[in-house]
């Protein structure tokens, strides 16, 4: 039996991310063509033999989101009927993440849909970073990794962001505090909190900043930006109340709408991404968007799950 | 209700006695026997065939018995030919454990929720969730009741001054609830937060800090004694109970002494937010484990203030004579199931902190922040449960001394009170009240005991969700209202 046979696949959605991690590895993607039919429907020919490989296959969830969602699935069903000897959906950007609770009545979560779907297609194991939510891994009847962005985020602020011992950490809602804590606790930082008050009925919520920012340079963390509206108003808010510049850093930069035009008006000094959704194009049109590069801790995670050792040091430790 | 049985288990009488009495019926009869080998039997008193059946049962202090309790019941009314089963489980059990917290963890919270719908469920009726993304976690539907109406409802009747008060989250990760707390009351909300991972660092940097010594990770691992005490299964032996009690006299209070013994240590655990739950394990102390216990050295216990020794053992020996209650008939455990725990695999009950204060050389302190004004204010400290109390009072201590907060009232759905945490906080001078939803069954001794406690009832909405449920009548008005206004 072959044991050490790996195959590394890629979907249509972020080929440049896949290409980084294949040539971090050292390996070629596997030949997959991936086309769609008149009717609009998803056809996949896996174009190498996957028998008793061990499979990984990279689909960002970004852009087309649903049809890159059903490419992943086919692409997973092909390897398993091609009897691929396990098979890992490699996902740097989990798709219907935020649908993951209840949260008005009759709401569906679409986040365990999505999780029922991935395992029935057939996928053993699940590689992901910075879940919207970390209870999402119990959505999954077969193993999650939840890779974290946070070691290179932090990397990020110690070696880009001039002065950031000055700097203050700050989450843009109060879901995020736990995340924005965790940051500052690891840089030896203060904290502070934009909360959206309500204290009237009907009156439009206004934000109030919990914690003093004068003088500091803001940082504002969180797992995913989209619209961009919150950070805007973040970080109006934030220089309003003193603050020296206004960085935001986001894992998952989905960018969509008018994200662009509102960082540019925006008293944001700089918009940090990471590149687990491709926005190369957008940083063409937008000189304040910045890239992390992480597609080493995906490589890595690769690496060792391939070869049956601990993920564990990826949580705290970016590979070099 | 028509073709409905109302069954309840033997976790929380007093709860499902009321909720039966607000929905105008009698609980129906069940017969639950305990073998001598502590397995459970469970006999139905009377026909469920074709009725839509309701299960109320809560976790509790020995919660395993109850769960798989609670599973006996739903699978005697299934093959009893029940045409829907609901389980109304009000504190859920293992709710802490709903994400993979620490490398090779389990998220246990979902083994909970597959073993409860493989047993036969039909729908799930809870309260508080710990985590709302919760609901994923089962096959079936769930209804997440919230407290939050009710003790806003609470709070609007009884306390006069709440318009000025302030909102504190004792955690970063209970922000959200606590906001939304806020602003229904229309009320400002501020964070507390404990911070430590680079403590020593901070502790010169920060004069406002309240720096505490708490034990260095893995010490609980490798002590001679955490397998052994934890095989025994006992809560909280009364040598660990003294250096974990946060109720300080002041002076004690002092980052730089190295020398004192007493009160130095709040236990990690009870400053990691994500630590204080396993409590579950077992709180089930054996008679011969306690004396155990007690023959252990341990310096510890001869330093604490006389008040606070006699306090302790006081709510201990309740609690002993409590547990010898429910334990009626049952056997214990035989003592070759122990030495097969104690063997590689240890159960450590958290907070268990038997190590000898000698191995406290490797130091470690946090430091608390508040974010947000309190000054002068009456304080809300708020989280979803409240178990093991030191991050409380930990919490409560800040704000009061070093942030001039007036009054303290805890505030929180779910009062689990481990150990003798409710005799700590009553200790404590920093707190006012505590006030906590009947979602979980306290000894009337300890409630009686408690002059700062505070349950507020919440059968009422358990039993309306029952009756809606039955009716086929929506919820969601439940999620917003009072039903006492």
């Amino acid at each position: 039996m072959a044991t050490n046979s790996i195959r590394i696949l890629s979907g249509n959605s972020h080929p440049v991310l896949a290409e980084l991690i294949a040539k971090r590895l050292g390996l070629d993607l596997s030949n997959v063509t991936v086309s769609k039919y008149s009717n609009q429907e998803t056809a996949v020919t896996i174009g190498e033999s996957v028998r008793d490989e061990d499979v990984f296959i990279i689909q960002s969830g970004c852009g087309e989101i649903n049809d890159h969602l059903m490419e992943l699935l086919i692409m997973i069903n092909a390897c398993k009927i091609a009897s691929a000897r396990r098979i890992t959906a490699v996902i740097p950007c989990f798709p219907y993440a935020r649908q993951d609770k209840k949260d008005k009545s009759r709401a569906p979560i679409s986040a365990k849909l999505v999780a029922n779907m991935l395992t029935i297609a057939g996928a053993d194991h699940v590689i992901t970073m910075d879940l919207h939510a970390s209870q999402i891994q119990g959505f999954f009847d077969c193993p999650v990794d939840n890779l974290y962005g946070e070691p290179s985020v932090l990397k990020y602020i110690r070696e880009n962001i001039p002065d950031w011992r000055n700097a203050i950490i700050v989450s843009p809602d109060a879901g995020g505090a736990k995340r924005a804590t965790a940051i500052a606790d690891q840089l030896d930082l203060d904290f502070a909190l934009i909360h959206k008050e309500r204290k009237k009925a009907n009156e439009v919520s206004r934000m109030v900043l919990v914690g003093d920012v004068q003088d500091k340079v803001a940082i504002l963390v969180d797992d995913m930006a989209d619209t961009c509206g919150t950070l805007g108003l973040a970080a109006t808010t934030l220089k309003k109340n003193g603050a020296q510049a206004v960085y935001a850093i986001v894992t998952h930069g989905v960018l969509s709408g008018k994200a662009l035009e509102v960082i540019t008006k925006s008293d944001l000094t700089k918009v940090v991404v990471t590149n687990t959704i491709p926005h190369a194009s957008k940083k063409k049109l937008c000189s304040k968007l910045d890239t992390i590069d992480v597609s080493r801790v995906f490589a890595e995670a690769i690496r060792r799950t391939h070869n049956g050792e601990s993920i564990s040091y990826l949580f705290r430790h970016i590979p070099e | 209700m028509r073709d409905a049985k109302v069954f309840a288990g033997t976790s929380h009488p007093t709860l499902a006695t009321r909720v039966a009495q607000h929905l105008g019926i009698e609980l129906s009869p069940v017969t639950i026997r305990r073998y001598s080998n502590r397995e459970i039997s469970v006999e139905l008193g009377c026909s469920v065939r074709e009725k839509d059946v309701y299960l109320i049962q809560s976790g509790s202090s020995t919660m395993n018995d109850h769960l798989m309790e609670l599973m006996v019941m739903i699978s005697a009314c299934q093959l009893a030919s029940a045409r829907k089963i609901t389980i109304v489980v009000p504190y859920f059990p293992y709710s802490k454990q709903s994400k993979k917290k620490k490398r090779r963890g389990a998220v246990t919270a979902k083994v909970v929720a597959c073993m409860l719908c493989v047993s036969g469920i039909d729908h799930i009726v809870t309260m508080d969730l710990h985590s709302s993304q919760m609901h994923g976690f089962f096959t079936k539907p769930l209804d997440n009741l919230l407290s939050e109406p009710t003790i806003v409802h609470w709070i609007k009747d009884n306390v006069a001054g709440y318009k000025d008060a302030v909102a504190v989250a004792k955690n970063a990760g209970g922000a959200k609830r606590v906001t939304s707390l806020a602003d229904k009351l229309k009320i400002s909300f501020a964070l507390v937060h404990t911070d430590n991972a680079n403590p020593l660092k901070q502790m010169s940097r920060t004069p406002s800090s309240v720096a505490m010594h708490t034990l260095p990770p893995g010490l609980l691992e490798n002590s001679p004694y955490s397998s052994r005490l934890g095989s025994f299964g006992i809560g909280s032996p009364p040598s660990a109970l003294a250096p974990s009690t946060p109720v300080i006299p002041e002076e004690n209070y002092d980052p730089d002494a190295d020398n004192g013994l007493v009160m130095k240590a709040l236990p990690k655990s009870a400053l990691d937010t994500q630590d204080k739950d396993s409590d579950e394990e077992s709180k089930e102390p054996l008679d011969e484990a306690a004396e155990e216990t007690k023959e252990l050295p341990n310096e510890a216990i001869d330093q604490p203030k006389e008040a606070l020794k006699e306090v302790i053992e006081e709510a201990l020996s309740a609690k002993k004579i409590l547990e010898a209650e429910n334990r009626n008939d049952e056997l214990p455990l035989s003592p070759s199931t122990l030495e097969l725990i104690a063997s590689g695999t240890h159960l450590i009950n958290e907070p268990s902190y038997t190590q000898k204060p000698s191995t406290w050389h490797k130091k470690k302190a946090s430091r608390v922040t508040l974010v947000g004004d309190v000054q002068n204010k009456l304080v809300f400290l708020i989280d979803d449960m409240i178990d093991s109390s030191s991050s409380f009072l930990t919490a409560a201590e800040h704000l009061k001394v070093q942030c001039g907060a007036k009054e303290i009232y805890i505030i929180a759905a779910h009062g689990l009170f481990g150990g003798t945490s409710l005799a700590e906080i009553e200790l404590c001078p920093h707190v006012d009240k505590v006030i906590v939803t009947n979602t979980f069954p306290l000894p009337d001794e300890v409630i009686s005991k408690s002059k700062k406690l505070v349950q507020i009832d919440v059968s009422l909405v358990l039993s309306e969700a029952i009756r809606r449920n039955h009716n086929g009548e929506s919820i969601s008005y439940l999620f917003e209202k009072s039903l006492y206004d």
